[in-house]
């Protein structure tokens, strides 16, 4: 394997473990939108609480090794995509600070805003992020000096809109099914209305967004033609999904959370395997494309960075699973607060 | 009016990083503390230093969430206001992020979350290596941020290649990057720093309580560990300072003759304080130590040092802030020095808690660690200038090509959710602190 291709195969790695990770968190911080009673609130606090933020860490290591391995694509990215970004880091803050101060507060009138803050922040976060995946994926303008020469309005359009939706619908689906298995059986009966009317959000922008992307963006469809491979992550993403609608009905959030678990993972898969070896697409001319060959850094970096890579996520992987493996189980009444 | 696109990218990162600065060191000097207390604990069984690691995990958790809030935002700005910059060093200094990332994020949020939550789900052991985890974590965090910066202070380790139509720094000796000629020195005086602010923290909140006549045997406890533990910092600090400044001397010579006003290649002065005079070229109202500097640098009082007439004017960083703010630092270390210096001698004789006006003094104390790690940096920072990597790079060819008026936006967002939090950081450690300690 190629170095460039290591470091694509790496961020991905880091981007599925944001979304798998902070993608229960976020989503299921949204659905206290319509939880009404304080023990269930209380189930989605206390079992976000101790995981959020090693969650986020996923985003800001995918961030800092997508800087060190494809500067060029980082600063295009980051510079042309401003507004969304800023937004994103201003719900992420919001969510953060709600998340923690929340039980120190007594009015209840106080504990409602926080609520709302915390529900909003968290779906907004999900639909900017779906919208630049969204954005990525359609090509945006670029000039042959790597610079954005779009607008806002480049970044968000219907299609990435759908994209926003459905990243949102997905995620909240997968971040219910979480509380309702740290919760128990009152947490699921008070989610379980809900969970089917986001599956359907989910499933209607799914085939929407699925056909307009095959049919609207020729440079998908001659991508998935190119590479049967996707193939294989297209059918374990359809097995998975009927997976959700089987376990959801079934009324089982244990077994739904691990096959939306599974369906995002493929999902991403298909997305990464579909976008190789592009980073940024041009809308205006092809061959400005960014791509894992040259908008890398050096071979002698990438080489030094896999080595680190090669020590470091084997410890990243156990660090998670300390905490988890802590933190297993129900939502306990006496988990600690502070 | 014209806006002026690299003022505005400078004053956003100007306003992140240093309202970022505020927690970090007061969590990495809070979470050496609460190593030493929960150790305390479980060498001696005294319930008093289990009460007091818990008291104080509270404050360093309010706290880091705002340094972690804070900090998302530094990650990502390098991208959005300074592509240029990112395209150019991505290959070494980017490199330097996702290390941090890898090896000292990962740590500190997952023992993190057992240390602030996990008190009922592990043994005190698992709970005191959490603590030390996230305490570690915190300075490899540090390490490597610092390296990342002093790389842009004295670049080593790299070679300049063309890359499409411009020029990019790439690494060619990992290890040179990483002990850079500044790396070590400045990650010794920063992570003292941090010990200080901790210490200094710890000490205010402590006297509060004393002199309120509240959670004496708790309080009194907390200064007889936090009191020598900042003494010996801010006496370290004296020598980290020195080797320093140095340092600075070595490799960026025009900065260190901005700090201390000094125009004219020879024998160098030290100033106590003064106003550096750009157009006469000299340092008005000063009061000053003949060759102080020459004997700091090279250990007598008449050996040349270079001046800022070695190098254009517009090469001279801002010589007010540099100079005022390196002054600060020095002024207010000193201040904390005495301080410490002669509680502990109170402490040895036995009377310090019956010192009122001493006690009172560490109250109000606690804003100078604060302003001397900012000033610090200021002076670090800003004395740079006009380089955004020393030599290679200017400040002003590193921006985004972002619209100025983006960049106005999203700094006044920053500034009022800044305010918001800045408000609320204040509200809940209030609130903690009138609470007190509780036994569990």
């Amino acid at each position: 394997m190629d170095l460039n291709l290591f470091w694509f195969i790496t961020c991905a790695f880091l981007l599925s473990g944001y979304a798998i990770l902070d993608g229960f968190d976020l989503g299921g911080a949204a659905n206290i939108l319509w939880c009404k009673k304080e023990e269930d609130k209380q189930v989605i606090y206390k079992s976000i609480g101790p995981v959020w933020d090693g969650n986020e860490v996923w985003l800001v290591t995918f961030g800092a090794s997508f800087f060190a391995a494809f500067p060029d694509a980082y600063a295009t990215i980051f510079s042309g995509f401003y507004l969304p970004l800023i937004l994103v880091l201003v719900c992420l803050i919001t969510r953060a600070i709600t998340i923690e101060f929340r039980n120190k507060l007594e009015s209840p009138r106080a504990r409602t805003i926080y609520d709302t803050l915390f529900g909003t922040s968290s779906l907004l976060v999900l639909v900017l992020l779906g919208v630049a995946g969204g954005a990525i994926i359609k090509g945006v303008p670029v000039n042959e000096s790597r610079e954005f020469v779009g607008s806002f309005w480049d970044i968000v359009t219907p299609y990435t809109v759908l994209g926003g939706v459905l990243i949102a619908s997905v995620m909240l689906l997968h971040g219910s099914f979480y509380v309702s298995m740290k919760g128990g059986e009152e947490m699921q009966k008070a989610l379980a209305k809900s969970q089917r009317i986001l599956f359907g959000v989910f499933l209607v922008t799914y085939v929407v967004t699925v056909s307009l992307s095959i049919f609207a963006l020729p440079h998908v469809a001659e991508s998935v033609e190119a590479k049967p491979i996707a193939w294989v992550a297209v059918a374990i993403a359809v097995l998975a999904v009927l997976s959700v609608l089987k376990s959801m009905l079934a009324g089982k959030p244990g077994k739904a959370f691990a096959s939306t678990t599974v369906a995002i993972l493929a999902h991403l898969a298909c997305y990464v395997i579909v976008l190789f070896p592009n980073l940024v697409i041009s809308s205006l001319n092809e061959y400005w494309n960014m791509t894992v060959y040259n908008a890398a850094s050096s071979q002698k970096t990438l080489g030094i960075m896999q080595i680190i890579a090669i020590i470091g996520l084997p410890l990243v992987i156990i660090y998670n699973f300390i905490i988890y493996w802590v933190f297993r189980g129900k939502v306990q009444a006496e988990d600690a607060q502070y | 009016m014209e806006l002026d696109p690299v003022l505005l990218a400078r004053i956003q990162f100007a306003v992140t990083i240093m309202f970022h600065y505020i927690f970090p060191p007061l969590t990495i000097g809070l979470a050496t503390l609460m190593v030493i207390m929960e150790a305390c604990h479980l060498k001696t069984g005294n319930k008093l230093y289990h009460d007091m690691a818990h008291f104080w995990t509270k404050m360093f958790a309010i706290s880091f969430v705002l340094g972690v809030a804070s900090g998302i935002v530094m990650e990502f700005q390098f991208g959005t206001n300074w592509s240029v910059y990112s395209r150019y060093v991505g290959d070494v200094f980017g490199s330097a992020l996702a290390i941090e990332g890898i090896f000292a994020f990962f740590m500190e949020s997952g023992f993190l979350a057992i240390l602030v939550f996990g008190r009922n789900r592990v043994s005190s052991k698992m709970h005191l290596f959490s603590t030390f985890m996230v305490a570690l974590g915190a300075t490899f965090s540090a390490t490597w941020i610092i390296i990342a910066n002093s790389w842009q202070q004295t670049p080593a380790g790299f070679h300049l290649v063309e890359h499409g139509s411009s020029i990019r720094a790439e690494m060619v000796d990992f290890w040179a990057v990483v002990f850079n000629p500044s790396s070590m020195i400045r990650l010794g005086h920063t992570l003292v720093g941090a010990y200080i602010n901790g210490a200094f923290f710890v000490l205010a909140v402590s006297a509060y309580y004393l002199l309120k006549n509240i959670h004496v045997e708790f309080a009194k406890k907390c200064i007889s560990i936090a009191l020598p533990f900042a003494l010996f910092f801010c006496l370290l600090s004296l020598y980290t300072g020195h080797i320093q400044a140095q340092s600075v001397g070595k490799y960026q010579p025009t900065k260190l003759a901005a700090f201390e006003g000094h125009f004219k290649t020879g024998a160098a002065d030290m100033y106590a304080w003064g106003i550096p005079n750009e157009e006469e070229k000299k340092v008005d109202y000063g009061f000053r130590i003949p060759g102080g500097l020459s004997f700091l640098m090279h250990g007598n009082f008449s050996q040349e040092v270079d001046g800022l007439d070695k190098s254009p004017q517009d090469e001279w960083p801002p010589l007010g802030i540099t100079f005022q703010s390196y002054h600060i630092m020095i002024a207010f270390g000193m201040a904390m020095i005495g301080l410490t210096g002669l509680a502990f001698i109170f402490f040895l004789k036995g009377n310090l808690f019956q010192q009122k006006w001493l006690l009172f003094l560490f109250i109000p104390a606690l804003i100078l660690p604060f302003i001397c790690n900012q000033a610090g940096w200021i002076a670090a920072e800003v004395g740079r200038q006009p380089w955004i990597v020393y030599g290679l790079l200017k400040t002003k060819d590193a921006i985004s090509n972002v619209s100025p008026v983006l960049v106005l936006t999203s700094l006044i967002i920053f500034c009022i959710v800044y305010s918001v939090l800045f408000v609320l950081w204040l509200h809940f450690l209030g609130k903690q602190i009138k609470k007190g300690p509780e036994s569990i």
